[in-house]
């Protein structure tokens, strides 16, 4: 790949970036596609024009019930929440320079969802009706999220403690992400074996971790929560680029690693418990988003964070209309769907090592 | 004098690396840190650089005290080369876009693309440019990564061991780049080595670390059979050879 004669430097690197940003256009248009797909498709077949009238147009009846009020929403908590749990997955692979890292390998997720059914059964912020996939009701998402955050934070802490002053290998990391995971788990189990019947059916189904269940004002709280997540990723592009150079060539270009790797992880632990608190726990595509797309357009956060938010939003957007499609008119929970995919390449990736991938 | 080391004392767990570090540098030199290993020098440079917190002491460059600084201004001033570098991915020309991450707000100018441009020219890395830097080879790396350095525009360049793994060739290459943009550019280097010869060859001040104290600092006159027995405990001697000092160690 070297400089073609003729050619100013700086114009084949303009190139080369512009090639960059291309790829990552063309996926946001077929994450579009797929979505104007995903709408039309389900047990009230729809064609692409009349889910674009009745998006754009307005109109009144069935279609637009089975639009507005339950494919939109499921359409939109798939795509924020993908690209949410892949933008956290890449951050938390920098920070901690661990190829394997991601909201759920590193137990962050168990520990939201530990913190979400606590609050949900012991405070009372959610009521459970019955023992379906939708019974859980958020009253209170302050509660809900609050505690999820709380519970995401221990895992988060417990991994920055052990980078900070153990110094642990990648795979020591992730052996004590599937500690505090099975800590999670365990500890949402003591919860459960107090609880009701009826209450431990839905808590059981509602960690499946299911996109259907989102109402507009989850997706809201979702949205606002991811945008700003984005925003300050793409703040921080440069000092993740400095980082991957390792910590002393960062210092020494004026980045404060010890900040930048709190807040960072913070945030993405924030991210991570607001969608496990509406979804439940939805395994691996924080790992799998942002290595595909680590593929596609390099390690450079400038491209590999919007890539990211592009490519999870559409691995859960295909994965949630798999879990609907495969076994209709039975709708799978997508949690189910995303850790067969994910867990093959999670070995495949323990495998190698960040180079190459 | 554009580099002022006052007083500075540093240790790791409770032991003390270095005490009471004091020396100057004058614009346009190159001066060499030498010493045993474990000696210091590194934890000098990362010292110097604000990397690490020393305890007590000051750095001023031109005369203004780093620890008044922000660590983006410090980077404006100090531009550091790591003995080791870590895993990156990035392409060449993104790697030494990096070294402008001080000046960067939200996005990168015409300004800074320009600099690494004229920069990747002056170092001869043209024909890689778009590679990924684990695709080159040591040597390309190593001026990659004083690229980096350089496009920060410092005052003064640190660089630790920049020779280490490198063919003779390339140790030439290197340090026969650092000689002329210090004297390009009229900044100073600070460069810690392990080759006393090629410290003598392109180097104008010497300072040699024992123990994390200061042996001895000053011009040619410092390297002595006698400073190099108590730098490194063995015997040596000086010859010259075709008016270029060289050290010779001795069996003993």
């Amino acid at each position: 790949m070297g400089v073609s004669r003729g050619l100013k430097l700086s114009e084949e690197y303009a190139g080369y970036v512009k090639r960059k940003y291309q790829f990552i256009l063309l996926s946001s248009a077929l994450l579009f596609a797929m979505a104007v797909y995903a709408i039309s498709v389900g047990s009230i077949h729809l064609s692409v024009w009349q889910v674009l009238s009745v998006l754009f147009e307005g109109g009144k009846g069935t279609q637009h019930i089975v639009i507005w009020n339950i494919r939109l929403p499921r359409l939109l908590a798939a795509v924020i929440a993908g690209a949410g749990l892949s933008v956290a997955g890449s951050v938390m692979q920098c920070l901690l320079k661990n190829p394997l890292g991601s909201p759920y390998t590193f137990g962050v997720s168990q520990g939201a969802a530990f913190g979400a059914a606590f609050a949900i059964v012991v405070l009372g912020a959610g009521s459970i009706h019955s023992s379906s996939s939708d019974a859980v009701i958020v009253n209170s998402p302050l509660t809900v999220t609050g505690c999820a955050f709380l519970g995401s934070v221990i895992s988060t802490v417990v991994i920055l403690l052990l980078t900070r002053f153990a110094r642990v290998t990648p795979q020591a990391m992730i052996l004590a992400g599937v500690a505090m995971g099975s800590l999670f788990t365990a500890a949402t189990m003591l919860v459960e074996y107090f609880a009701t019947d009826i209450e431990v059916a839905s808590i059981v189904f509602w960690t499946f971790g299911d996109v259907g269940r989102a109402t507009w004002r989850d997706v809201c709280i979702m949205t606002i929560i991811m945008v700003a997540f984005s925003l300050y990723a793409m703040l921080n592009r440069w000092n993740y680029n400095a980082l991957d150079a390792g910590e002393d060539s960062a210092r020494s270009l004026g980045v404060d690693v010890e900040r930048i790797r709190i807040y960072g992880m913070l945030f993405a632990s924030l991210v991570t418990a607001v969608v496990v608190a509406f979804l439940g726990i939805i395994g691996f595509v924080g790992l799998v988003g942002p290595h595909i797309m680590r593929r596609m357009v390099g390690s450079d956060h400038r491209f590999l964070i919007p890539a990211s938010i592009v490519g999870g939003s559409l691995l859960l957007l295909v994965s949630d209309t798999v879990a609907r499609r495969v076994i209709a008119p039975v709708v799978l929970p997508v949690g189910i769907v995303t850790s067969f995919m994910g867990a093959p390449l999670f070995l495949y990736i323990l495998t190698r090592r960040w180079k190459g991938i | 004098m554009i580099l002022y080391v006052e007083g500075i004392r540093f240790g790791y767990n409770g032991e003390v690396t270095l005490k009471d570090i004091e020396f100057e540098l004058k614009r346009g030199r190159v001066c060499a840190i030498l010493g045993e290993n474990g000696a210091g020098k590194t934890t000098l440079l990362k010292c110097i650089d604000g990397v690490l917190k020393p305890r007590v002491g000051t750095v001023y460059v031109e005369k203004k005290n780093l620890a008044e600084m922000s660590k983006n201004e410090i980077a404006k001033y100090i531009g550091y080369v790591p003995q080791r570098y870590s895993e990156g991915m990035l392409t060449v020309f993104d790697t030494i876009l990096l070294g402008r991450k001080p000046y960067i707000r939200w996005d990168v100018s015409r300004r800074d693309i320009g600099i690494v441009e004229d920069t990747i020219q002056k170092m001869g890395l043209e024909n890689i440019s778009l590679k990924r830097i684990d695709e080159i080879s040591g040597g390309e790396l190593q001026k990659v990564i004083i690229a980096r350095a350089l496009v920060q525009q410092p005052k003064v360049l640190l660089l630790d061991e920049p020779t280490n793994n490198l063919d003779i060739r390339n140790q030439i290459e290197v340090m026969r780049i650092i000689k002329e943009i210090v004297a390009e550019r009229d900044m100073s280097a600070v460069v810690a080595l392990h080759d006393i010869n090629l410290a003598m060859r392109y180097a104008d001040d010497f300072l040699i670390l024992k123990n994390g104290k200061i042996l001895s600092c000053g011009g040619f006159d410092t390297i002595t059979p006698e400073n190099i027995k108590r730098a490194y405990g063995i015997e040596a001697e000086i010859v010259s050879y075709r008016d270029v000092p060289l050290v010779v160690p001795l069996d003993s």
